[in-house]
């Protein structure tokens, strides 16, 4: 590129989130949104697509994915891919922790999320929770509580281990679960929202048709 | 003793770091996982990348040692592959991988691009949540269920599913693979999730799905060969089990021998 050739800058143009309401991906999606200060025009995917809400992509149509990212040219899916590129593209410092043992602790609590939260609020979304899936959701729930008791976000600062787990505990509630009895937990979704730059649109069920701009403003 | 010592002990003599003179006993890893496991494979490789020496350890997932008493004793809900480096511990692979990467003494393996490595996290995000749950079918049926009943045969109406799902997603990695070295422009950890998903699945009897993917193919056969990025003298995918060592519960440990 030459001395004086103009460079488009991207970060000025319109970032677009295809979802899905109530998926937790998408929801993942929104909440680094807000705390990241971007603003996103969010449309809404078909309910009559077959959509896992666990997983963090599903094919549409067999070509369009959701959640799916578009800024000008650049298009990406999947809630670990989005997190990314908002964390970059937003404001403030990145909320991946520098230290490494910080970072691996970070991920830990996100594969914790994927592999013993995920599988429990499935279970609730589809009505079919067992004496299990309550055991195992009570058990992080309750380590959870009991690290938010001394910290001010999951591994201290706060990092993607937050919208992570969040998103989760958003679906749990919206849901009907009772969570009260983890109050530090009731805490901490308070000082993330301080964080954002405007309310979440957490309605959840039924999963609605259609587009709405901003879920996160 | 806790079990990472007495899985994966680590014999300073003579190795990396043992007299002290880089000072890196301390970085000394232990890892607990199983050589079937894409998660623990993932971690193997990350710390040859890195140059990171790593004693392995068998975690009899076959016997759900994964909830025994001792190992929940460290990580709480029963998460492998675990890794322990002195006082500290974490499990899981993207959290294992993540440490050693920033631990490491090679280039981060994050790219530093925003949209290189939102789209490394993107082929990450299908190598975990569309191949490996079938690769893992794969595994289970050909190789680990026979391993203990050896009259078993295999379900062929899981294995057909699990391939016709493959299918669609290498044929989605054969079309990124055209025209690039790497998944994602420089070796990244989209290449280390996918080369443990595909190393597995080559040790079944489905190697074909590679082997009828050119672009995969020369892929794969590319790392065979290739040294670590941390510069010392270690192929990483050296490291990787082999049908016979899956058989044998057998994970190779990582050594660095030109320090």
């Amino acid at each position: 590129m030459g001395l004086f050739s103009w460079k488009k800058d991207k970060s000025s143009q319109e970032i677009t989130l295809l979802g899905v309401k109530g998926q937790i991906a998408t929801m993942k999606c929104l909440l680094m949104a807000g705390i990241k200060e971007i603003s996103l025009k969010t449309t809404l995917a078909t309910p009559e697509t077959e959509i896992d809400h666990i997983n963090s992509y599903q094919y549409i149509e067999g070509t369009q994915k959701v959640p799916t990212l578009t800024q000008g040219d650049f298009s990406v899916s999947g809630a670990r891919a989005i997190l990314t590129y908002l964390d970059v593209r937003g404001k403030g410092t990145s909320l991946i922790p520098k230290k490494a043992r910080t970072l691996g602790l970070q991920n830990y609590w996100v594969d914790v999320c994927y592999q013993a939260l995920a599988p429990a609020t499935e279970a609730m979304i589809h009505g079919n929770m067992t004496v299990e899936d309550k055991i195992a959701l009570e058990r992080v729930l309750s380590s959870l509580n009991k690290i938010l008791a001394d910290n001010q976000f999951i591994v201290g600062q706060l990092s993607f281990a937050d919208p992570h787990a969040a998103a989760y505990i958003y679906v749990l509630k919206c849901g009907g679960y009772d969570i009260s009895q983890h109050p530090n937990i009731e805490k901490w979704i308070t000082r993330i929202e301080e964080k954002m730059s405007g309310p979440l649109n957490i309605e959840y069920l039924p999963m609605q048709t259609g587009s709405s701009n901003s879920q996160v403003a | 003793m806790d079990i990472f010592d007495q899985k994966a002990p680590m014999d300073l003599d003579g190795n990396y770091g043992s007299t002290g003179e880089m000072k890196k006993a301390q970085y000394m890893l232990q890892l607990l996982g199983t050589p079937w496991d894409a998660d623990t494979l993932k971690c193997i490789i990350t710390a040859a990348e890195q140059g990171m020496e790593m004693r392995t350890g068998y975690l009899d997932t076959l016997n759900a040692e994964q909830n025994s008493p001792e190992y929940q004793d460290i990580f709480e809900f029963g998460t492998y592959p675990g890794l322990k480096e002195a006082d500290y511990n974490v499990a899981g692979a993207n959290a294992i991988m993540a440490f050693i990467n920033a631990r490491g003494l090679g280039y981060s393996l994050v790219p530093k691009n925003v949209t290189e490595a939102a789209t490394q996290d993107f082929w990450v995000d299908i190598a975990v949540t569309e191949a490996t749950p079938n690769v893992d079918i794969l595994v289970q049926e050909q190789l680990l269920k026979p391993m203990t009943d050896t009259d078993y045969t295999a379900n062929a109406e899981a294995c057909e599913k699990a391939k016709a799902n493959l299918n669609r997603v290498l044929d989605l990695l054969e079309k990124q693979l055209t025209g690039n070295a790497y998944i994602v422009n420089k070796y990244s950890f989209a290449d280390v999730h996918w080369t443990a998903v595909i190393h597995l699945l080559m040790q079944t009897e489905e190697a074909s799905l590679v082997r009828q993917r050119p672009q995969i193919s020369r892929w794969y056969d590319a790392l065979a060969t290739r040294k670590s990025n941390c510069g010392q003298d270690i192929v990483s995918f050296s490291l990787l089990p082999n049908k016979d060592d899956i058989k044998q519960q057998e994970l190779s440990s990582v050594v660095i021998d030109d320090y």
